[in-house]
């Protein structure tokens, strides 16, 4: 019995220690490696004199650089685990700049690998990075030609005349970046290493065509919600057409499903339903920040539409009679433009309409934006919804004359599956289209394409899906 | 017991209560064990997801452990980046692209960094990318206010940038009303 009770006890030592272990492994963090790529004295070698700022301890403008770009790979050390060393080249040099518009930063994966032992999927490109975790080695060392994993190079000409003049880096580790014109040093690299560990497609999506003739990691996950079909199932065709399928191009991963749930919240938006030769269409609709709030669950009438040559200043001012006429004890359809949208609003509302629908002035407008300001001043009690212009469209050359406005609380970012949805405008937008979280994401997430200054910076569930979705991809 | 043969001692009954016992005791021990590691692995996943909380709401001592080890790490950890490199990334994201969709011997050859280069190791196929899938962060100023947005140059033609300042608005704002929705 002895020996029995002994082989027990080994057995849950075994146990106990084979979980230590893992957690021991589990819990160490990887390590980011930065190569300074700066001339001297320019970049991260600039020696000018600076005060500490927010939590960063350098004294000159170099040092407080490197500083912030090792705390950001620190916050990605701890969150991928693991102990791979992941090599960063790094540079802050003059970048494309104007005093109004200009980069500030770029970074991307500088080499990718396919058919290397462990990779879950053959004949697919993952970045590099991520290549070297699962192949448990660094396959540029061992393929002759060391390189970094990633890239990054950042404006180091902000602020100077003739760039973003006025505008300047704030290098804090605090996250308090003073309004106005400081930008957010780690916050802006913290989303592009995102990209450079994997958050990104290769195929090129204006034309559907994949990286080399095949799919990168990125493509097993992405489906088309009208087809159900995965990128790396499609033609070049469906792809280009799929990156344009606002609203219903989405990602499969489970890490990212069961994180949304976590964190995407629902919405309020008014859509538009209507009865057409083609059966009954779905127009997702904006959230006005004016008018009705309660009590506009269903809202059901005839349309009124305001001249459409008067576009784009329609409704600016008081309605003629004959328009008046047109919206009285209907639901009026306005276009956007001209002047704000709670002008548009009061004069419908004086005029006798019972909602309003605003039609976008503009094809690359995408998603389902909150629209309008709040102004208790302009008494404005009916409730309004902002649709695409190309479903404008479809609602004058439908032929109907009736719809129905609903307030259809949905998940903010997800589809109707309720999987997170992936940024693809109407018109692409390179760089942005299919690489990024939909930016109907509520919260703002950090892989946004665009930066709403209040993106998690939490890269993990309930409060954001970067890791997630990495997480899916093998990380 | 020891040295006899449990089987000729113990009665069948006994035998198979001991064993059930045991297996009890095993089983119990594995879920103990189970336990103990679903209880480190969440007391690990609680502090990762303390320590990655949005950074502006973790508590200073911790935040300020993260910066001395970044600035630890600056000291000892960074190294000047070969001419290799360095010409690397100083590449245009266009010329890049260019290189790595041409593949041609010649160009190649202007530069060290090999971009558009397949290298292999052991099965593996490795291209070298260089900074073709460089992701920018741009930043637009329009009437006083910045949108940060991502594009890529994928071509040598820059991505036309849409410049409807009131679309950007339209984006950027999309979930952010106290950073001002669509004006007009």
């Amino acid at each position: 019995m002895n020996k029995l009770i002994s082989q027990i006890t080994r057995t849950s030592t075994a146990v106990a220690l084979a979980s230590v272990l893992t957690f021991s492994l589990q819990g160490n963090a990887a390590t980011f490696k930065l190569i300074n790529a700066d001339d001297p004295g320019i970049g991260f070698n600039d020696a000018t004199p600076a005060a500490p700022v927010g939590l960063n301890t350098g004294t000159t403008v170099g040092a407080q650089r490197l500083i912030a770009l090792n705390f950001v790979g620190s916050l990605w050390a701890r969150a991928l685990g693991g102990n791979d060393v992941i090599e960063v080249a790094a540079s802050f040099a003059p970048q494309e700049c104007t005093a109004t518009n200009g980069v500030l930063a770029a970074a991307g994966p500088l080499s990718v690998f396919r058919d290397f032992d462990n990779a879950r999927f053959p004949n697919t490109w993952y970045p590099s990075a991520l290549a070297n975790r699962l192949a448990k080695t660094d396959l540029d060392v061992a393929s002759g030609e060391p390189l970094p994993e990633i890239g990054v190079t950042s404006n180091g000409d902000l602020g100077k005349p003739g760039c973003l003049t006025g505008l300047s880096w704030y290098y804090g580790l605090d996250d308090k970046a003073p309004n106005g014109n400081s930008i957010d040093y780690v916050k802006t690299i913290l989303h592009e290493y995102g990209h450079g560990l994997g958050f990104l497609s290769f195929a090129d999506e204006s034309t559907g065509e994949l990286f080399d003739g095949r799919p990168s990691i990125w493509e097993h996950y992405m489906v088309d919600g009208k087809t159900e079909k995965r990128w790396v199932n499609m033609t070049d065709a469906e792809r280009k057409a799929s990156a344009i399928d606002n609203q219903f191009l989405a990602w499969t991963g489970f890490q990212s499903f069961i994180g949304a749930q976590q964190t995407l919240t629902n919405v309020d938006t008014l859509d538009v339903f209507l009865l057409d030769k083609n059966g009954i269409a779905f127009l997702p609709g904006g959230t006005a920040n004016f008018g009705a709030k309660e009590g506009r669950r269903s809202i059901s009438g005839a349309l009124g539409f305001l001249d459409d040559t008067r576009a784009p200043g329609a409704a600016c001012a008081a309605l003629t009679a004959e328009q008046a006429m047109s919206v009285k004890g209907r639901v009026a359809v306005i276009n956007r433009g001209g002047c704000a949208f709670t002008d548009k609003a009061k004069y419908a509302q004086a005029s006798g309409a019972s909602a309003v629908i605003f039609v976008n002035n503009s094809p690359s407008f995408a998603g389902r934006p909150a629209f309008g300001v709040d102004d208790p001043t302009a008494g404005i009690t009916i409730a309004s919804t902002l649709i695409s212009q190309q479903d404008g469209v479809r609602l004058r050359q439908s032929g109907t004359r009736y719809a129905s406005i609903f307030d259809t609380k949905r998940p903010g970012g997800m589809d109707l599956l309720r999987r997170p949805l992936l940024y693809a405008p109407t018109v692409v937008q390179p760089g942005s289209s299919v690489s990024h979280w939909d930016i109907t994401a509520t919260p703002n997430l950090l892989m946004e394409p665009i930066s709403n200054g209040d993106e998690s910076t939490a890269l993990r569930a309930p409060k954001d899906l970067t890791l997630p979705l990495l997480k899916d991809i093998g990380w | 017991m020891d040295g006899l043969n449990r089987k000729q001692v113990l009665p069948n009954g006994i035998r198979a209560l001991a064993k059930a016992a045991l297996i009890t005791s095993a089983v119990a021990c594995t879920i103990t064990a189970a336990h103990a590691q679903s209880d480190k692995f969440k007391q690990r996943e609680q502090a990762q997801a303390s320590a990655l909380e949005q950074y502006r709401d973790m508590p200073d001592s911790e935040r300020a452990a993260i910066a001395n080890e970044a600035a630890a790490k600056t000291a000892i950890a960074n190294r000047s980046a070969t001419p290799s490199e360095r010409e690397m990334l100083m590449e245009s994201p266009a010329s890049a692209r260019a290189r790595l969709n041409t593949n041609s011997e010649l160009l190649l050859k202007r530069s060290s960094t090999g971009v558009g280069k397949e290298i292999h190791a052991g099965n593996s196929v490795g291209k070298v990318l260089g900074t073709a899938y460089f992701n920018s962060r741009t930043i637009d100023i329009k009437d006083g206010k910045h949108l940060e947005t991502c594009e890529v140059e994928k071509s040598a033609h820059k991505h036309a940038r849409d410049d409807d300042a009131v679309t950007n608005m339209a984006k950027s704002t999309v979930n952010s009303q106290a950073k001002g929705a669509i004006r007009e």
